[in-house]
């Protein structure tokens, strides 16, 4: 489903050059559940959001579903990416001026779903994910645990081929972090493609297959011993 | 998808409300400014547009210049009408106006006033102008000698509720019969009348005589008619009926011209300023000047919406990175931002439009004009409401909407540098606008009031004030002296004097030859009793003035220095002007120089002759007195009581000279209180925006604050901090606003042939103002985010 090679991102300032990602080749079957590890500043954010088309590559190739994307306008990558992948994040960024139902319907706006849709699509997803009694709350009124439950909705609300989830246990307590996993697990199971940045070695238990990043690098076991990881 | 924006677009005011409320407010108090304005401007354009036949009538008006003489004005001779039509078929009509400029005693039964709006006019007048008959026949009304048109406020006045047509009505002592009944006429009319007599039977409207300029003329030409090619046909009509004995061509070869030509009716109110005009008009330069007014102040508003916006974008940055992920395209993001900030401006005109309900008719006092909204008379008002929101909603939009929508400033934000610097350049950019738009207003209403205050205490060579004005519309014929004497025993009444005109007020002008030459001048005559000079506190430069002892003075004449300059006598004493082919005038006295009109004109070539003597081409129509004490109501009371004894039955009408004289200057009044206004609302909006950036600013770098404090930063290092990028903006606004201001002002002062010079204190007290209120507005919300305790911002680090 996805494949890079030899991805570099380096991101240029007036004074300063930095690499974030060198050299990265992955590849990634379609229903697979893979963890993304390393420590804070080695590229994991950036991989994701390139994985994610959320932004280009400098160099190398970014094939997805066999397409070479990587040059890709930002019309293209819009286009592509909200016919295709669900995001998650750490903080939730769920949107505050709108109600549960607004921010889970706000992907549905954007792909121009009619009224009588978006609302069969919202309400199944909440029922899933039971939240229909919060439906006109705001993010501002809900619990961490809520509102990542509220996020996961959002995300999956259009059924995604990809699920791309940047530390999406981050800012919950264990209980609740348990339970975002097991959603997870669940999609995955439902066969969508997951793709997950953590920190935490049990959430990594949850996945298939680990890839390990240093400095923008991805690592073999071999390495992780050799740089103490 | 709109409800959605619009659902966030007012959830996100109602999170932020001090800005939102700056940026509405802002918003708000241009739109307001800027409404009033065009209604102003459409109601200054709108004069005289309503008459059907509006693209074919004209006046004619009159330029010459003989000699030195010089006469640009409204008045024609009787006898232009008749050669139009004997001559000129282009001329469907030509219509004769003789207002009675002093007014005239209107009298039915017990009722009896004097009114100042009435005219004859030749039977036309109502197949020509577009004043609505609400009784009579608009080809029949004015036909018969003795009839008379009345509007329906004065028919109600003198007849009530009983039908005034066919009853008769005084007017100056000769009965009329009402003919017709006209609506009053609309305040955007040139001239206002009230009582129409028909000329039929006057003895004037038969005169041959082409210097004898008693009318004003004006013409409906045919249509299809090219004004080009009749105007061009004018010369010729002078040389050819004007110039019967006379050698025109060789009395032009020396420079001298007397030219007829055609002002359109549309064009009078705004661009007619001539000698003779019904009522003081407008000027089409201050109407493009308050338009510039308030283009600056609704791009001002937009310019603090743009800067509030693109300052707080950073808290939107999350929002549109969000809204991107989740499949949000460039467009639709700009198409978001840009619905809010049409809401707020649709939010912001919806209470504008309330508001101009409210100040409009405060405002229309101090422009002198009955402003009225004009939802009738412009049938795309609302609409154009509209779209002045929708336009004010782009443009205030339209970068914070782009800039907002970039993912490169998204993800800029992201990182958290902590600094947009994207966008400073032109929040810089808008600030200095806003600062140099201030400046230049400033000193713009600095240098106005400079000039009014100039002109108001200008030593204008006599002294307007303590004078009262009696008007005797009507002369009083042996009554006048005893009623003057009564006034005298009262010690509050110092001095009294009859005369036919005063300062401030029209001016008959003759030509008169000066003894020895056959080549006439034209001066400006006032007819007066001796008391004049002590009443007006002229000051004589040589001779002597009238005497009430001397007999010889009914063929006395006193010049002004300007005639005696012309005139290029050394010693006028003694020396003789003929008015007309009258007799000879001897010279007994020179006043000085006095500012009889206003200060827009230097001082005319001037002459005074004794009322009643042998220059008794006018009667009596004033009777001035000087006063002293404070005592004014018991001063009014004996006037009243004095008056009501020698004029039973007649209603007396009293004025204080300085007001009347001041009222010359009216256009110039409202430009300083309008500038004043604008310079009130354009501080008010800069410092509101300058508040709302600091506010901002400050928010932003609260981290930094707390840094700064913690490491020994006092609060007045942190006022510095953030205001000296604003002081160098506002040193740089000075170094344009200066030139501009100084250029614009030079112009406007042309307008007066006595004004004030330009000096560097108005600028320097505009810019120290500007400064000391933004100081104060940048220090005030500085200390406050330097008070905050330091831990509160550097808690979660």
């Amino acid at each position: 489903m996805i494949e890079t090679k030899n991805l570099r991102k380096i991101y240029t300032t007036e004074e300063v050059e930095t690499t974030a990602l060198n050299n990265v080749n992955l590849r990634l079957t379609e229903g697979e559940f893979v963890a993304i590890m390393g420590p804070s500043g080695c590229g994991k954010s950036t991989l994701l959001n390139v994985l994610g088309l959320l932004d280009n590559p400098s160099t190398g190739e970014y094939f997805f579903n066999g397409e070479e994307v990587g040059g890709y306008s930002e019309k293209q990558r819009t286009n592509l990416r909200k016919s295709n992948i669900g995001f998650i994040f750490q903080s939730f960024n769920l949107i505050d001026e709108l109600t549960v139902y607004e921010n889970i319907e706000l992907p549905l706006l954007y792909r121009k779903v009619s009224p009588a849709n978006r609302k069969k699509k919202v309400l199944k997803v909440m029922e899933k994910l039971n939240i229909v009694p919060r439906k006109n709350h705001f993010p501002q009124q809900l619990s961490g645990g809520q509102q990542q439950r509220v996020a996961v909705a959002r995300a999956i609300v259009t059924k995604p081929k990809l699920i791309l989830a940047d530390e999406p246990t981050g800012n919950l307590d264990s209980e609740n972090g348990e339970e975002v996993m097991d959603l997870l697990t669940q999609l995955h199971e439902e066969g969508t493609t997951i793709v997950m940045v953590t920190h935490s070695p049990s959430n990594a238990e949850c996945s298939q297959r680990i890839i390990n990043l240093f400095d923008g690098h991805v690592i073999t076991e071999n390495q992780m011993e050799e740089f103490q990881l | 998808m709109i409800r959605n924006y619009i659902k966030a677009a007012i959830r996100n005011v109602i999170k932020h409300k001090k800005f939102s409320l700056i940026n509405i407010l802002g918003l708000i108090v241009g739109m307001v400014c800027s409404i009033m304005i065009m209604i102003f401007i459409q109601f200054e354009l709108s004069f005289d547009g309503f008459h059907e036949n509006k693209e074919r009538i004209y006046r004619v008006a009159l330029n010459v210049s003989w000699g030195d003489t010089r006469i640009e004005g409204t008045h024609t001779p009787a006898i232009l009408t008749k050669t139009f039509y004997q001559s000129y078929p282009e001329v469907e009509i030509s219509l004769r106006l003789k207002p009675f400029e002093s007014g005239i005693e209107v009298k039915r039964d017990e009722k009896n006033f004097n009114e100042y709006r009435v005219t004859s006019s030749d039977p036309e007048f109502f197949q020509m102008f577009s004043f609505p008959l609400l009784s009579g026949n608009a080809e029949k009304v004015l036909k018969e000698p003795n009839s008379v048109v009345l509007s329906s406020s004065i028919a109600l006045k003198y007849f009530g509720k009983t039908d005034p047509m066919g009853q008769v009505l005084t007017i100056g002592g000769i009965d009329y019969r009402v003919t017709g009944v006209m609506s009053d006429m609309p305040a955007n009319s040139h001239f206002h009348f009230d009582i129409i007599v028909s000329l039929v039977n006057f003895d004037g409207i038969k005169s041959t005589n082409w210097l004898a300029n008693d009318y004003r003329t004006y013409i409906l030409l045919n249509k299809g008619v090219s004004l080009t090619k009749f105007e061009a046909k004018l010369p010729t009509l002078i040389k050819r009926y004007m110039f019967t004995k006379g050698n025109y061509d060789q009395w032009s070869s020396t420079g001298n011209f007397w030219t007829f030509y055609l002002q359109p009716l549309s064009s009078i109110h705004l661009h007619s300023d001539l000698s003779g005009e019904f009522e003081p008009n407008g000027n089409a330069a201050y109407v493009n000047m308050f338009l510039l007014v308030s283009i600056c102040i609704l791009l001002l508003a937009a310019a603090n919406y743009m800067n509030l916006s693109t300052a707080s974008s950073g808290s939107r940055a999350r929002e549109v990175e969000v809204r991107r992920v989740v499949g949000a395209t460039r467009f639709q993001l700009i198409f978001q931002f840009l619905s809010e900030s049409i809401l707020l401006s649709f939010i912001a005109m919806i209470i504008a439009v309330g508001m101009v309900h409210i100040l409009l008719p405060f405002f229309g006092n101090m422009v002198q004009r009955p402003l009225i909204i004009p939802y009738q008379a412009v049938p795309w008002l609302i609409p154009g409401l509209l779209g002045m929101a929708i336009t004010m909603g782009i443009i205030s939009g339209a970068y914070p909407s782009f800039f907002l929508s970039s993912s490169r400033h998204v993800k800029q934000s992201q990182r958290n540098t902590g600094r947009i610097s994207a966008n400073s350049k032109l929040r810089n950019t808008l600030v200095f606008f806003q600062f140099a738009i201030s400046i230049l207003v400033l000193i713009g209403t600095f240098i106005v009031q400079k000039q009014l205050n100039f002109i108001m205490k200008k030593d204008l060579g006599f002294s307007k004030d303590k004078v009262i004005v009696v008007k005797t519309t009507t002369s009083m014929g042996s009554q006048s002296k005893p009623f003057k004497e009564a006034l005298r025993k009262n010690s509050a009444i110092l001095e009294v004097s009859g005369s036919n005109t005063l300062p401030g007020g029209f001016f008959n002008n003759s030509l008169v030859r000066p003894e020895g030459s056959d080549k006439g001048i034209t001066m400006d005559i006032s007819l007066c009793e001796p008391d004049f000079l002590n009443v007006l506190k002229l000051k004589m430069d040589k001779g002597r003035f009238f005497s009430h002892d001397s007999r010889s003075d009914s063929t006395a004449v006193i010049l002004n220095q300007s005639a005696v300059n012309l005139l290029g006598w050394k010693e006028p004493i003694g020396r003789t002007i003929t008015p007309g082919s009258d007799i000879p005038f001897h010279v007994i006295g020179v006043v000085q120089n006095y500012h009889y009109k206003s200060l827009h004109q230097a001082v005319r070539p001037a002459a005074l002759a004794l009322l009643n003597g042998s220059w008794n081409w006018w009667p009596e129509k004033f009777i001035s007195l000087r006063i002293q004490g404070q005592n004014l109501p018991e001063i009014i009371k004996y006037l009243r009581s004095t008056w009501d004894k020698f004029n039973p039955g007649k209603p007396l009408e009293y004025s204080f000279l300085d007001e009347d004289y001041d009222s010359l200057y009216s256009n110039e009044q409202q430009t300083g209180i309008l500038f004043f206004v604008f310079s009130v609302l354009t501080i008010f909006i800069t410092s509101f925006g300058l508040y709302g950036l600091l506010s901002f600013n400050t928010h932003t770098r609260k981290k930094e604050i707390g840094i700064r404090k913690t490491l020994g930063a006092t609060n007045w290092k942190l006022v510095h901090l953030f205001s000296i990028g604003f002081i160098k903006l506002l040193v740089i606004a000075n170094l344009i606003a200066w030139p501009i201001a100084w250029y614009v002002m030079k112009i406007w002062l042309k307008n007066f042939a006595y004004h004030i010079d330009l000096k560097l204190s108005s600028f320097i007290f505009a810019s120290i103002l500007v400064f000391i209120v933004s100081f104060f507005t940048i220090t005030f919300q500085t200390i406050k985010a330097a008070r905050a305790n330091p831990i509160d911002s550097l808690k979660y680090e």
